[in-house]
């Protein structure tokens, strides 16, 4: 029988659905990108978010409805992200999801965000276990030991700032635009690592921090400026990219001696990272041949609700399905969303 | 058969319901502050089966568009255009003030909008006398003396009177026989009056 799945993502800056069939065949994945509307502010204004959700969800269904060729009427499940993320955006999927499965009398799933971004690499290669996720993006840094399909151990994260907040913030005391992500990598890869800064947890433990490197960044800049010292701005972008990626690797490999694990998997808006990309295939080849790592393409790094129907994809099969009077989770621990 | 689903979220209400060729035939309403969107769906299907009728025979919404809690009319706003675009069935926007002023009779409609401030509308049989506006209770005191035989609806508490309550759906199903459909349902956008 067919199986179509939709898929909604909406628990950031990104209005998405998504029309999966039998699995692995994406008939359409369509997103709506709020990026140039919160560029001005510097950063995702949530209640803005919200209001633009509203205003986009019904263009974005019926679009990719069409551009898959399907009906309501063909769709086995509906799967939406139900956390983490900015509670008022995340609202406006769940009440569209809900409604629809009303309406159509078929059955809700819900998603945990990350493990869209995890399971986005099976559209490249199935994921094989035991396996490692980094999960790196404006919102999460995280280490993710899977024991098996759809058991999640978080074995490491941030301690305070997500990576993708700490390019942000660099960006903005370097004057560049919002995301800060993009536009370091490009300039880093310009320059050369000149500047001095600290890389600051040296700890046995896999979390990383990053508040530290940040404020290091701002303090260095406010130095130079004070001292009337040009910023060579490519040399800071890539002195700050070379500590920030390579506080991660640490991690990884000193979890790699841990666990033993077939793959090494990326994920989330951060893995678009340049430097992130050939630094994980470089250091995991020294130490292990062995071991795999899967990189999503560029077009399934950033938020999408192709990864969501995926997972949504998954759970249908094991036919867990969502209650129609639950709510979004805004801090839905990936841990709680484990099926053991 | 025409068969109406009435929806308002936009305050610390939950009231949904069904019509039935111009009757209600089935309705709830309750306080759900920050509640809705758990439970607004859920309520609406245990309607849709007390009554034995298909979500498809569904044939127009009625939704409040706001003002009030931005989160609310989110949630009536989103189900109400999904259920709509999908369907291809007429939508129906209300303004919250509208709703609580009714169909009938001269009304002022207050709706607290924090800091000393409510949303006001004044309405005559359904119909707009002002635009809708958010001001201070003091500028409410002040163009209210020119509508002095208007009855205060919805926080009347705000000016010292007695609050008013309403049956929502009643009175949106009265006033969605003398309001308009959108002309196009993906571009309905809740009014917040405030940024
Ligand atoms: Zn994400």
């Amino acid at each position: 029988m067919r199986k179509i799945i939709i898929g909604i993502e909406s628990s950031c800056d990104e209005t998405s659905v998504a029309v999966l069939e039998n699995d692995n065949n994406l008939l359409s994945n369509i997103v709506s990108s709020q990026v140039q509307i919160h560029q001005k502010y510097g950063g995702v204004m949530p209640e803005v978010a919200s209001r633009i959700h509203v205003e986009q969800i019904t263009m974005v269904l019926e679009e990719a409805l069409n551009k898959a060729n399907v009906t309501m009427e063909d769709v086995s499940a509906i799967a939406l992200t139900k956390g983490p993320g900015l509670i008022g955006a995340l609202h406006v999927g769940m009440q569209a999801a809900k409604t629809l499965s009303l309406v159509y009398d078929i059955p809700l799933i819900y998603v945990h965000h990350l493990a869209g971004h995890i399971y986005a690499n099976e559209f490249i290669k199935p994921l094989q276990y035991p396996c490692l996720a980094l999960v790196v993006s404006g919102g999460n840094t995280e280490l993710v030991y899977l024991k098996e399909p759809l058991s999640f151990e978080i074995v490491g994260e941030t301690r305070d700032d997500a990576i993708g907040e700490a390019y942000d913030k660099v960006a903005r005391v370097l004057g560049l635009s919002y995301p800060g992500g993009p536009i370091i990598d490009k300039l880093a890869n310009k320059g050369n690592p000149n500047y001095n800064l600290p890389s600051p947890m040296n700890d046995k433990s896999l979390d990383v921090s990053y508040s530290g490197l940040k404020t290091a960044v701002v303090n260095l800049v406010h130095k130079l400026k004070q001292n009337k010292t040009d910023i060579i701005v490519e040399d800071m972008a890539s002195s700050f990219q070379l500590v920030a990626v390579n506080m991660l690797i640490d991690k990884l490999l000193l979890a790699l001696e841990q666990y033993d694990v077939k793959q090494v998997v990326l994920g989330g808006g951060v893995s678009a990272n340049s430097y992130l990309r050939r630094q994980v295939q470089e250091k995991i080849k020294e130490i292990n041949n062995e071991i795999e790592v899967l990189i999503p393409p560029l077009w399934c790094c950033t938020d999408n609700a192709a990864m969501i129907a995926k997972v949504g994809s998954m759970l249908y099969d094991k036919k867990i399905f969502g209650d129609l009077n639950d709510g979004v989770d805004p801090d839905w621990r990936l841990e709680d969303f484990s099926l053991l | 058969m025409h068969i109406q689903l009435l929806i308002d979220t936009s305050a610390k209400y939950l009231a949904v319901g069904l019509s039935k060729n111009g009757k209600v035939i089935a309705s709830t309403q309750y306080e759900a502050w920050q509640k809705q969107s758990e439970l607004t769906i859920g309520e609406i299907d245990r309607l849709f089966k007390i009554t034995n009728i298909n979500p498809k025979d569904v044939t127009r919404i009625v939704v409040t568009n706001g003002p009030g809690s931005y989160t609310g009319i989110r949630i009536g706003l989103t189900i109400a255009k999904v259920y709509s675009t999908t369907r291809n069935i007429p939508l129906c926007l209300v303004s919250s003030l509208n709703m609580l002023s009714g169909a009938r009779d001269k009304k002022i409609a207050l709706i607290d909008a924090r800091s000393k401030r409510a949303y006001v509308g004044i309405y005559q049989d359904g119909k707009p006398l002002i635009e809708d506006k958010v001001l201070t209770l003091e500028e409410i005191k002040q163009l209210i003396n020119e509508y002095q035989d208007f009855e205060i609806v919805g926080d009347a508490h705000l000016l010292d009177k007695n609050k008013v309550e309403v049956d929502i759906i009643q009175q949106l199903e009265d006033l969605s026989s003398i309001i308009d459909d959108v002309e196009n349902p993906h571009l309905a956008v809740p009014i917040y009056l405030k940024d």
